[in-house]
């Protein structure tokens, strides 16, 4: 039997619309060969300017695949993140995900200063989807994580960053998905946290059955990942061992 | 980190060009939102109350602006406007209250997406569950309002009746026809910013427009012709008549349903084309 590829992209192309924006294009630019590396490539649309994100990206992922995901600033990194989480939809061509999918793009979502340490815990894991049923048992290991118990009850604004780092990386890393999509979001805390954070992480990229982690550290997507995607002003330019890649894209 | 539901087996994510998909996908979306109404009461919360927490009397703020309205309103204009309604304090009362309920309902539906832009941006959740989240911060609000209408009726308390069981109905009415409105505000504002300007400039001549403390004339003139078709003017009737004696009639109810099915209509449409975009739009 063939096995089912987890992540499936079919000539997907990304445009996102700015509506309005009618000379999104600097001045003179009228040479794309010649633009730099920099962002998607800008069009004209009826309503304004597109900024194609995404173009043509055809690949598979299997399960087991630890993808790194490299290139330039406004590569289309995020936006194929999101795509992948469900948030963007392809605006041409086919984006299928098999399983549950987590995204990990931001530490500090949907906590407020004002609520408690045990509302925010609560409040983030119904907005990242966990079941009701699961949250209440979920709160103390949180607590016990960012080894903040006696601060449960206590608002959020009373939190150090640091404090504030630990609970966001604690909150967003303690549920375990098929497919986990990671945004450089990675690092928390002081030295004694950054080590605990490191285990913690270790033992959640072992259960993912698939790992995309967008990073700029070589020697992070080293240790984490065996494949590599290379985007370029939106466009697929590698997919392969991640060695190979990286040498590529530096080169 | 972010779980989307429902953990399903596969997920497809396609361009929704063709109408079908693009009604199954909006209809999905109000769907789980529903099913997540915890999560949204959670959020109107936060909305509602948060903010005022390290105010000493928190919530009673909320309180306390509207019943200096209602005071300010009734002791200056009741004897010149309330001559002929015999529970003036209880009608400016709910008026104002209820008018509250209806600016908020319209003002932070129109604007919930821009709000929570960057968890739309990051979480995969319903949409629905932000139009859903207005809704409660609206009936939290209203909540904390109510005593300013028991206290009018303590200058009047003849006027509580047996009509007051209309009012929860009434209320339903009012809800579910503005939210349609709201889910077709929500959904193009993404793409039209000068709506959320519009509304604010709009709901405060509402105020004015509406008969939240004048009384409808019965004998014609500009302020019959205003109330006549000023759908806001029956939405409040609505709410309102139960207070003050009366039964809501039926050509307000008529009128609230009826601006709630088209509504509905509208919204459900335009949620459907703009669902997919308003990400990008954020």
């Amino acid at each position: 039997m063939v096995e089912e590829p987890l992540v499936e992209l079919d000539n997907a192309t990304l445009r996102l619309q700015l509506r309005g924006v009618r000379s999104a294009n600097g001045a003179g630019v009228r040479n794309q060969a010649s633009a730099p590396l920099v962002g998607g490539r800008i069009e004209r649309a009826l309503w304004g300017s597109n900024i194609v994100a995404l173009q043509d990206i055809s690949l598979q992922i299997f399960s087991g695949d630890r993808v790194a995901l490299i290139g330039h600033n406004g590569a289309g990194k995020t936006s194929l993140l999101r795509m992948l989480l469900g948030i963007y939809t392809p605006s041409e061509g086919r984006c299928l995900v098999r399983g549950r999918r987590a995204g990990l793009l931001s530490l500090n979502l949907g906590l407020s200063a004002e609520a408690t340490l045990r509302e925010n815990i609560r409040l983030a894991l119904a907005l990242y989807g966990l079941p009701f049923q699961e949250i209440e048992g979920k709160t103390p290991d949180i607590l016990e994580f960012s080894e903040l118990n006696h601060f449960a009850d206590a608002p959020l604004h009373a939190c150090s960053g640091g404090m504030k780092a630990r609970l966001g990386f604690a909150i967003a890393t303690s549920v375990s998905p098929d497919i986990f999509l990671v945004d450089e979001a990675i690092g928390a805390g002081d030295a004694r946290f950054a080590l605990k954070a490191r285990e913690r992480i270790d033992s959640i990229f072992e259960q993912t059955r698939v790992l995309i982690l967008s990073s700029h550290s070589y020697s992070m997507l080293k240790q984490f990942c065996t494949k590599a995607i290379w985007l370029e002003k939106g466009r697929l330019k590698a997919f392969g061992p991640l060695a190979e890649v990286y040498r590529a894209f530096v080169g | 980190m972010s779980f989307t539901q429902p953990i399903s087996d596969s997920d497809k994510v396609e361009p929704a060009s063709m109408s079908p998909r693009r009604f199954a996908g909006a209809y999905e979306d109000l769907r789980e939102g529903l099913g997540r109404w915890r999560l949204a009461m959670w959020l109107g919360w936060r909305d509602a109350v948060l903010p005022m927490r390290r105010a000493k009397i928190g919530l009673f703020w909320v309180t306390i602006q509207s019943g200096l309205w209602v005071l300010v309103i009734a002791g200056l204009l009741g004897q010149s406007l309330g001559a002929s309604e015999p529970f003036y304090p209880v009608y400016v009362a709910a008026g104002v209250v209820f008018f509250q309920f209806m600016t908020s309902m319209i003002t932070d539906g129109a604007a919930t997406f821009i709000r929570d832009a960057s968890l739309i941006q990051n979480i995969p959740n319903p949409l629905s569950l932000y139009v859903l989240r207005v809704v409660f911060k609206a009936l939290i609000l209203l909540a904390a309002q109510m005593p300013i209408i028991a206290i009018a009726y303590v200058f009047v308390p003849e006027g509580l009746t047996w009509t007051l069981v209309w009012a929860a109905p009434a209320l339903i009415c009012v809800i579910f026809s503005l939210t349609g409105l709201i889910l077709f505000l929500a959904s193009i504002t993404p793409l039209y910013r000068d709506i959320p300007y519009m509304i604010a400039a709009g709901m405060r001549v509402m105020f004015f427009a509406t008969p939240v403390f004048w009384l409808v004339d019965t004998q014609g003139g500009l302020r019959q012709t205003v109330a006549a078709w000023n759908p806001l003017a029956h939405f409040l009737s609505l709410v309102r008549d139960p207070f003050i004696g009366a039964v809501p009639s039926v050509h307000s109810t008529a009128i609230v349903i009826g601006c709630g099915v088209v509504m509905w209509i509208i919204g459900f449409y335009s949620f459907s084309r703009t669902r997919t975009l308003v990400a990008m739009y954020l």
